[in-house]
């Protein structure tokens, strides 16, 4: 799915579009604990999708850390823009919905995006 | 990779520095880009170095030094703080186990997974704690031949 | 509406939660992991989907009125959380799916009935 596809799909803004704006996204992992994120993503994943509800620094480092392309905050919730600057500066695209967690999730999930493959 | 000589990052890490928990896993990660092709190497060594990063920031009364040594095709990174101490290791390795206070939880740390989410990708772990301070050492190795379960 | 029983028959929970009044329902779903997140938004008709098993939960889903919290990752809390659930009569279910799958699911799920 494409990102802009996927910003109809949750009716989502881009906030910060220097980075891999043009890829095929498949995957997506939701989560507010970042520590969580790092302990789930581990593989070479497909270009994944982060979602959260987390707006500092931190989610912007964890995403240069795994790799992940794109980040989408929840909410309609206000991004510092020190957090879009550090985005911008390492290439994360990010994104906002209007929408909480939930429907995202069950918006995109029901437009055919998966989760990511994990093991406990 | 050849003969590589050795390099050392070190950083300071403050006590309660929620603000910049990653930078010096962020910096780590692309000073390393030089020296380790991998990109999935490179991922798992700075999910450690985030980790531990983090540990230093929540749990410290006066923060701690991060010191990573580059050598050969491996990474030591050695975190040592000045207390207070882990006061039951084999609960801080149980998963979802958590002393993080609410603000650091609030910012999306302390999931308490940290010490384990290190232990499972580092390719040799060392923990001792004591009241005056605890001593975290972990390697990441590049080589081709090491297996990882995950 | 939801109720718990109708809940458990088509998703693979496991209850943790004693004494279970199965008829217990819910009207929608709130995930978020983030405890002040959580005491804004959810309700008596809300189920939380959350990772977070510290004890700390029970006091928003109590003072929120409550009355399902779904642990997704396969997260389990203590003993200690468990039985105070009990006694505040707050369900406690817990599923192997991330919160993105189980979020997927569930509103599948929701808007279908």
């Amino acid at each position: 799915m494409k990102i802009n596809e996927i910003c109809k799909t949750v009716d989502a803004e881009i906030l910060q579009s220097k980075g891999r704006l043009h890829i095929d996204i498949h995957t997506a992992f939701a989560a507010d604990l970042m520590s969580d994120t790092l302990f789930i993503i581990m593989r070479d994943e497909d270009p994944l999708l982060l979602i959260t509800g987390v707006t500092n620094l931190s989610v912007v480092r964890t995403a240069s850390i795994l790799d992940i392309p794109a980040v989408m905050i929840v909410r309609g919730k206000n991004v510092p823009p020190e957090t879009i600057q550090l985005a911008e500066q390492n290439e994360i695209v990010l994104l906002r919905s209007k929408h909480i967690m939930f429907v995202v999730c069950g918006l995109l999930y029901k437009a055919g995006i998966q989760g990511v493959s994990w093991e406990m | 990779m050849g003969n590589v000589s050795v390099s050392e990052l070190r950083y300071i890490v403050g006590p309660s520095s929620y603000d910049s928990v990653g930078s010096k896993a962020m910096k780590v990660k692309k000073f390393l880009q030089d020296y380790f092709p991998s990109q999935d190497y490179l991922r798992r060594l700075g999910v450690c170095v985030f980790e531990a990063e983090a540990n230093l920031a929540i749990h410290t009364t006066s923060g701690g030094d991060l010191l990573i040594v580059i050598y050969n095709n491996r990474v030591k990174v050695v975190a040592q703080d000045t207390g207070p101490g882990i006061p039951d290791i084999d609960k801080a390795l149980t998963p979802g186990f958590t002393t993080a206070p609410e603000m650091a939880r609030q910012l999306g740390f302390g999931g308490g997974v940290g010490l384990n989410n290190i232990k499972r990708f580092a390719d040799s772990f060392w923990l001792e704690s004591l009241k005056r301070g605890t001593t975290l050492v972990f390697e990441v190795w590049n080589d081709d031949s090491t297996q990882f379960d995950y | 509406m939801m109720t718990l029983r109708n809940l458990i028959t088509k998703l693979p929970f496991q209850v943790l939660t004693n004494k279970c009044n199965f008829d217990v329902s819910f009207q929608n779903v709130y995930a978020s992991d983030l405890l002040s997140n959580a005491l804004a938004s959810v309700n008596p008709e809300t189920a939380w989907i959350t990772v977070q098993v510290h004890q700390n939960i029970l006091g928003i889903a109590s003072i929120k009125q409550c009355p399902v919290v779904i642990f997704s990752e396969g997260a389990v809390p203590d003993d200690s959380v468990i039985s105070l659930a009990e006694e505040k009569d707050i369900f406690l279910l817990t599923s192997s799916y991330p919160t993105f799958e189980l979020s997927g699911l569930l509103y599948r799920l929701l808007k279908e009935e």
